[in-house]
């Protein structure tokens, strides 16, 4: 079957069980991967799958059930199943499906322009970018890391209230990561670039960034421990800024795992930071017009001038709050069930240069990379403990690289002591969202190192 | 599937130059149920069915997936990975393959979907009390709770055509201690290759209570200082030091390569006399274990240090080509929809001779971090990270006071040669391990360990 048609059967095999309100989440995606190491293939991958879940609401309770298969037993199942599962809950939150019928608007499909490259082509330009890391500096000896990939994801909602939609998102890029050695160290660099449109894929400039970013750290030593003003790189704020993300989920602050409960209204750092999640960004694969709740994405500042303004929210905890929802029930895949994510996150840049952060700073670290964010960070805490390179600046300059230290401390308090905002916003790696942040001068971070 | 079927798409890739042609067909069927602060908020089942295919060339290999299962889309795909191969065509490839099975290391005795939800709820609801009646400062539970059931079928042009089951279930608590506006975490997740028989071999309220335990004492802790300083490291899940400082770099995705700071070391002292490690697949039940590898391989208890001296790799059947060595049944995969590479499974560090106590009364000073948390390492250069979930200072031989906060960075093959002494307390624990595969179950364990000099993150 089809899943329109196997949508058909399954609402139909609902309304005879007497269910109230139910929707059919369906995702299909994609995927065209292959990697390059020594100018041979390392790895190559063409795939399609996908699947729906079944989502059955009752007495306010709801309860889930998921299938890749569409035939008519699963149809029978996933509505069986999910009832079965929703009579358990006893949770006093009221569960709910979205009543508004929208046309979506403002907003164009992602058009496939990497599925018009073939995949000759990706080949030879994956071996290209390995070529060019190699050429920029004989002390790179290897690229582990030489990937391209591209993906798209259909999705099509459709719930008892009539409200149904589909729309397409996805795009493609290349990442690699350089080992460079000097002998006695090897140190390594990764970058990356992702767009939905593959002219934005600059094979030399992500070559150049890659190469750097591993000879750069070449004959890093250790600091002593020490409280140090620091700038962290663009790329380091998008990986902190992780926690941030998941204090602003209105499921996290109402289940009391965020310290930002209650504090909608208050200045929560810096009057410098505004922070807005946008449905559209330029270029970004994580573009999206609709949640998966079937609640119409929206731009919207979250933090604005260091004072928190909303959280992000599902139709439940919306519900909960006495709010409207805000467009951020977001599905991985229809294996999961919702969960709060924003779209793109938007970090405001201001005016000064990363050189400029330098001399400002004067004297102190660049911290470019940080390590064990799914670790060392506590998103409940705010406490942040990280393995971090980088460079340590003297008289506003880059002085010698630095290794082997770690970067603590608090994100509210981190954020509260941000002195500068640089112009420098990029995209940074994130797997679940678009994340775009500027580097930023922070007037002290706690520092451990080895020497 | 129909053998016929198997048979036509390894065909499909031979004619089209694969060495070797590979299908693996999985089934899964899974629950996964939360509950906060003692409600049951989701519920949540189903069924995950399809088919990876790979071809083999040379050193390349080309993957393909797909969830249509019809004759059309799997020949389709198998297409596919044909024309990519671009090789020279195989003439002979009539395919007859003969069906064959290992034993069972794991026997099950509940299967997770014969259990009623009703009773999977009651485990979750005593894990709850456990935690919350530990202690006043507790102010958030979540208890997560998971089972699966794997079903897969793997054939492979050398004929092999074999069956196995993967059952797993899991119970995860994670507890809040809150004082003033600060909050503290605690977490523990048994887990086993078992059915749910899994809840009558330990007290699930004692894992609540656990979760909770090192809340309470965390939030009641100050931050650990920074600097570098001699790191007592417990068993059980301290074993995640190994497993990225040392395990990842010995998986021949990085070994083939020539990227692992390891490459070429066989037979070399790479870790200090007193440390010897395996990765073993046959531990019956067991969390990582299972009868045969993802690729049909079957798996085998692979000492990978013996007295320091490194005695194996972890290798799959790709790795295998590149590196011209058998595979020792360690190509694993999170599901169809990811191709199999080197992977580990349980990797644990063997006991030694000393007593877990006589380590700290020999120890002036030093961190002791009795609870690990996650971690992760960078093959190339060695460098790792973890972080310390419950962590204490030791002062003249004794454990002086809480600590939180800290983290433990370093290079593999440094931390390797400072391992000076070991204890006789070896013990696993039960996590997800992510790498190029996807995210699989793994176990890590070890006696405890003293580690002679390590860099602490903390606050000064």
């Amino acid at each position: 079957m089809k899943i329109r048609e196997f949508k058909k059967v399954v609402f139909k095999n609902a309304r005879k069980k007497g269910i109230d309100n139910f929707e059919l989440y369906h995702m299909s995606s994609h995927e065209f991967e292959c990697s390059i190491n020594k100018g041979e293939i390392q790895s190559y991958k063409d795939a399609e799958n996908g699947g729906a879940s079944f989502k059955a609401l009752k007495n306010g309770k709801a309860g889930y059930s998921f299938t890749e298969d569409y035939t008519e037993d699963e149809a029978e199942r996933i509505v069986t199943d999910a009832l079965e599962n929703l009579e358990l809950i006893d949770s006093d939150d009221v569960e709910v499906i979205g009543t508004t019928k929208f046309e979506i608007e403002n907003w164009k499909d992602y058009d496939m322009r990497f599925d018009e490259i073939s995949p000759k082509q990706k080949i030879e330009d994956t071996k290209q970018l390995e070529k060019k890391i190699l050429e920029k500096d004989q002390r790179i000896v290897m690229v582990p890391y030489c990937f391209y990939n591209d993906m798209y994801n259909e999705i099509y909602f459709a719930n008892s209230n009539d409200v149904e939609y589909s729309y397409k998102n996805g795009g493609g890029g290349m990442y690699a990561g350089a080992m460079a050695t000097n002998g006695n160290q090897n140190k390594f660099g990764v970058d990356f670039m992702f767009s939905t449109d593959p002219k934005q894929i600059d094979i030399e400039k992500l070559a150049s960034s890659v190469a750097e970013k591993s000879i750069g750290l070449l004959d890093a030593k250790s600091i002593k421990s020490g409280k140090y003003p620091v700038v962290l790189s663009y790329n380091t704020v998008g990986d902190i800024l992780g926690l941030l993300v998941q204090m602003i989920s209105a499921e996290n602050v109402q289940k009391g795992f965020s310290l930002l409960k209650d504090k909608i209204g208050e200045k929560i750092c810096s009057e410098k930071i505004t922070i807005t999640d946008r449905r559209f960004y330029q270029d970004s694969i994580f573009n999206c017009p609709a949640d998966s709740q079937g609640t119409l994405t929206k731009d919207k500042e979250i933090i604005s001038e260091g004072v928190l303004t909303t959280y992000l929210h599902t139709l439940k905890t919306a519900l909960k709050d006495g709010v409207s929802p805000t467009g951020n029930a977001f599905r991985s895949s229809y294996k999961g069930v919702e969960s709060i994510l924003p779209v793109n996150i938007d970090f405001a840049g201001g005016h000064v240069s990363l050189d400029g952060l330098f001399e400002q700073m004067d004297s102190g670290l660049y911290i470019t990379n940080v390590q064990g964010m799914h670790s060392g960070a506590n998103p409940v805490s705010g406490e942040f403990s990280l393995g971090a390179e980088g460079y340590k600046i003297e008289d506003g300059k880059k002085a010698y690289p630095i290794e082997q230290i770690t970067l603590s401390g608090n994100l509210l308090k981190m954020l509260q002591n941000v002195k500068l905002i640089g112009s420098d916003k990029q995209m940074a790696m994130v797997m679940s969202h678009g994340m775009y942040t500027p580097s930023i001068l922070i007037s002290e971070l706690d520092i451990a190192g080895n020497d | 599937m129909k053998r016929k079927l198997i048979e036509k798409a390894l065909a499909v890739m031979k004619k089209g130059g694969a060495d070797f042609a590979e299908l693996f067909l999985e089934k899964r069927t899974s629950n996964s149920m939360e509950m906060n602060n003692g409600k049951l908020e989701q519920v949540n089942s189903g069924l995950i069915h399809g088919v990876g295919l790979r071809g083999i060339a040379g050193k390349k290999a080309i993957y393909a997936y797909t969830n249509d299962l019809s004759e059309d889309a799997v020949l389709n795909a198998s297409k596919r990975i044909a024309q990519a191969i671009e090789a020279d065509g195989k003439d002979d490839v009539e395919m007859n393959l003969t069906k064959s099975k290992m034993g069972n290391l794991s026997p099950i005795l509940l299967l997770p979907d014969k259990i009623k939800k009703e009773e999977k709820y009651h485990v979750m609801k005593l894990a709850n009390e456990g935690a919350v009646s530990y202690s006043k400062q507790i102010s958030e539970v979540r208890i997560n709770y998971f089972d699966y059931r794997q079903n897969i079928v793997i054939a492979n042009s050398d004929g092999l055509l074999t069956e196995d089951e993967r059952i797993r279930t899991r119970l995860m608590v994670f507890a809040v201690a809150t004082k003033g506006s600060e909050k503290e975490t605690g977490f523990v997740g048994p887990g086993a290759g078992m059915g749910f028989e899994f809840f009558n071999t330990f007290d699930v309220k004692e894992s609540g209570k656990e979760a909770a335990r090192i809340a309470v004492k965390m939030i009641n802790a100050e931050f650990a200082p920074a600097g570098k300083m001699p790191v007592i490291i417990s068993n059980k899940f301290g074993g995640v030091i190994f497993h990225e400082a040392c395990g990842h770099a010995l998986e021949a995705t990085s070994v083939a390569k020539g990227a692992s700071v390891f490459a070429d070391k066989l037979g070399q002292q790479i870790a200090n006399e007193c440390v010897s490690a395996v990765d073993d697949a046959t531990i019956p039940n067991a969390w990582g274990s299972a009868n045969i590898d993802d690729e049909g391989t079957p798996t085998q208890r692979n000492l990978l240090i013996e007295n320091g001296i490194l005695k194996s790799y972890l290798i799959d059947k790709l790795g295998g080509i590149r590196m011209n060595m058998q595979s020792t049944g360690s190509g694993r995969r999170q599901n169809y929809t990811f191709a199999p590479t080197s992977r580990m499974s349980n990797t644990f560090i063997l006991p030694g001779n000393f007593l877990p106590e006589e380590i700290i009364a020999n120890t002036p000073k030093a961190l002791y971090a009795k609870k690990m948390g996650g971690g992760s390492v960078n093959p190339s250069t060695g460098e790792f990270n973890f972080s310390v979930r419950e962590g204490y200072l030791i002062e003249n031989g004794k454990i002086a006071k809480p600590v939180r906060g800290a983290t433990l960075i370093g290079k593999g093959f440094e931390i390797l040669n400072k391992i000076d002494m070991v204890g006789n307390d070896l013990a696993r624990d039960e996590g997800m391990c992510g790498s190029l595969s996807g995210s699989i179950p793994a176990d890590v364990g070890q006696p405890t360990i003293r580690v002679s000099e390590l860099l602490v993150g903390g606050r000064n």
